[in-house]
């Protein structure tokens, strides 16, 4: 037997030999990709489906941290009318970039400005843009929208489990999960686990470290799928690991988010966009889910009280939870396209 | 692009196991164009993705022929890679191989050559 000490030296190079084009792609099944550069972070926006419908609809993802990959999933039935613009925000789903500083609410505003702008650069052509926000999401698309003039750059917002007041989650999330709790409870429904959560609740009368927040956050995902009536998906197939783009990358930059204390602090305990929503008067369609433990409908009704918009429209999907696009993908990309064909 | 070191353990029928560990450089891409803002808000483009180090560990396993005078050898490889700093963390790749490798042995060419001043 011999033992063999080796050097190694490895370069290992791809190169590209393609042509990146300054214009977005005009098909009726466009997979175009650009990125965003901001703030030490190259924000990667994909831009797929019917682009020859001359209408992009913006998704931006909540978590914070979660990336565009789970909507994605769900996403061809509208694909096939209207192009959907996935960003993944700073230091989330495959985003890259070497330097996690300058993560703060304004700067996420600031970068989606920058992507409304790099989408209307690169289609320019008489389209139209809407944005969709979702949970937390949907609280930065609010206060964009409610800030300077910049719904003028829409036909419309969709508003999907998306909570405009960031700092009322937490509470919310508790008194959803105990009055659930109760009502499974009384029903006999898996008893043991909703006792748990029913106790997890008056152990924790408020929710004041992200610790706990994260655990109740947790509470409230788990237990939405003990519910009888919420329709069940799932996230794992071949494509979540062997797809176009990195699943490591989702999980890594989404947990790591997390770690940033400052911005989730800032995120649920200092962010209420309350006051712009009667800035806000383009149409809006709000899409929740019956049985949304993470934000519950109270989030929506105090959304429907505040917007300016005279044009309101509520959608409640009767078998989900906070992911409706998942639970109910058909009759809520129904209601979007409903909505898209009758502002356009 | 990566240095290492590492050992391999060569059994008399020519099958050998290794392990390696590297250190290094990576230069990211990121498709299609990426776009930048100067501070009067004027769209740009620029060459996106960023350096990054990385460290990687290897283990091989394969057999070589060099033991029947054929200087090459087959291996199959399975490496890990962590790639930092990547936004607020590192990121880890998993990756394999399998390959030929030509085997340049001077311990060998010596003997030969010896054996050919011997012979003159």
């Amino acid at each position: 037997m011999r033992h063999i000490i080796n050097f190694s030296f490895v370069i290992c190079i791809i190169i590209f030999f393609g042509c990146s084009k300054d214009e977005g792609v005009m098909s009726t099944d466009a997979h175009d990709v650009f990125a965003v550069r901001s703030n030490g972070n190259d924000m990667t926006v994909k831009v797929e489906g019917n682009t020859l419908s001359k209408i992009i609809i913006l998704f931006v993802h909540g978590g914070p941290g979660e990336g565009s990959w789970i909507f994605n999933k769900f996403s061809a039935p509208l694909k096939e009318k209207y192009a959907i613009a996935l960003w993944d925000q700073s230091n989330s789903g495959t985003s890259q970039g070497n330097n996690s500083k300058n993560q703060t609410v304004d700067n996420t505003l600031i970068n989606l400005d920058k992507v409304v702008k790099a989408l209307q650069h690169r289609y320019n052509n008489n389209f139209e843009f809407y944005l969709m926000g979702h949970s937390c999401g949907g609280g930065f698309s609010a206060g964009y929208l409610g800030a300077d003039n910049n719904q003028s750059q829409f036909q419309g917002y969709i508003n999907i489990d998306g909570a405009h007041n960031l700092t009322l989650v937490k509470e919310y999330q508790r008194e959803e999960l105990l009055k659930r709790a109760e009502i499974e409870i009384n029903k006999n429904s898996n008893t043991e686990q909703w006792k748990e959560m029913k106790q997890f609740c008056i152990d924790h009368p408020s929710i004041n470290t992200i610790e706990d927040f994260s655990q109740l956050s947790l509470n409230c995902g788990n237990s939405t799928s003990l519910i009888d009536s919420v329709y069940t998906y799932s996230l794992v197939n071949s494509s979540t690991f062997f797809g176009e783009y990195s699943f490591l990358s989702y999980l890594t930059n989404w947990s790591s988010l997390w770690k940033h204390e400052d911005y989730i602090k800032e995120i649920f305990w200092e962010t209420d966009f309350t006051d712009r929503l009667p800035n806000i008067t383009i149409p809006t369609l709000v899409v929740w889910g019956k049985f949304d433990l993470n934000l519950s409908y109270q989030m929506a009704q105090n959304y429907l009280d505040n917007v300016g918009s005279v044009d309101k429209e509520v959608v409640i999907m009767e078998h989900s939870g906070h992911y409706p696009f998942a639970h109910e993908p058909e009759p809520t990309f129904n209601a979007i396209i409903n909505f898209v064909e009758r502002t356009k | 692009m990566t240095s290492g070191i590492g050992s391999r353990k060569l059994r008399e029928s020519g099958l050998y196991t290794g392990h390696q560990l590297g250190f290094g450089l990576m230069r990211t891409f990121t498709p299609g164009q990426t776009y930048t803002f100067d501070y009067d808000g004027n769209i740009s483009t620029v060459a996106g993705g960023y350096f990054y180090g990385v460290a990687q560990f290897s283990i091989e396993l394969g057999k070589n022929f060099s033991v029947k005078n054929i200087p090459f050898s087959s291996y199959i490889e399975l490496s890990g890679m962590v790639q930092f700093p990547y936004n607020s963390g590192v990121l880890f790749h998993v990756m394999g191989g399998i390959g030929i490798r030509h085997e340049i042995d001077w311990i060998k060419k010596v003997k030969i050559i010896d054996k050919f001043k011997k012979q003159s």
